[in-house]
């Protein structure tokens, strides 16, 4: 299975997944909200930026975000829209 | 109930003739549970369920799972999938998770009145899997 660098992840969820990122406190989050809701949270774990992220990171922050593992991997390489993403955050 | 030392015994399958060293015990934590090493199997239906504290109130070997990855690094998860810390040694992997947990409680309980449904119940199995945090 192809590996996401964090700096891919980071981009695809603040890009086109729409989320907002938090840097302040010791790990960087990841907020999406929508209609005045909070509907996903997950966060990546530091130094992440420049390496592979495994399949087990992006599994939990899938379970983070309430959405399967090979749903957060298709979302990130653009085999799931954002809009669709955003159905999965809200189903 | 088991012994703690029973639900700590981690496996690579991955590597586990290149480096015996790290078929190990995991830290000092009271909380950790032996799981599947497959991430999908990380995301079946049956995986919380089947870690489930039935003991309010008092430590539970199954809170946390921890497994070492594809990469080699450890990883530590609650069963409620709330946060999750990563580290080269167990212990760093420990010292991340409570770190991203901490982090994460404080996060969703400022907007507690804004969550979906589903991050709120979230908010409310970690307050109730670690009370007092």
């Amino acid at each position: 299975m192809a590996a996401f660098k964090g700096r891919v992840v980071r981009a695809a969820l603040t890009g086109k997944l729409g989320f907002g990122e938090d840097r302040s406190g010791p790990h960087p989050v990841y907020e999406r909200v929508h209609d005045g809701a909070v509907v996903g949270v997950t966060h990546m774990s530091h130094n992440a930026g420049g390496r592979d992220l495994s399949d087990h990171e992006l599994a939990a922050m899938a379970r983070q975000l309430g959405v399967r593992g090979p749903e957060l991997r298709q979302a990130i390489g653009c085999a799931i829209s954002g809009d669709d993403f955003l159905a999965l955050l809200l189903a | 109930m088991s012994s703690t030392a029973e639900h700590l015994f981690l496996e690579e399958p991955s590597r586990p003739e290149e480096r015996p060293d790290r078929r190990v015990a995991a830290p000092d934590d009271p909380h950790a549970a032996r799981v599947p090493t497959h991430p999908e199997a990380l995301e079946a239906p049956d995986f919380a369920g089947a870690f489930e504290s039935s003991d309010a109130g008092a430590p539970s070997p199954s809170r946390l799972s921890v497994v070492v990855d594809e990469l080699g690094q450890y990883v530590v998860q609650d069963v409620v999938g709330g946060a999750y810390g990563v580290g080269q040694a167990p212990e760093e992997a420990f010292a991340d998770y409570w770190t991203a947990l901490d982090q994460r409680l404080a996060f969703l309980r400022a907007r507690r009145d804004a969550l979906s449904a589903r991050l709120a119940r979230q908010l409310r199995e970690l307050e109730e899997l670690f009370p007092g945090r």
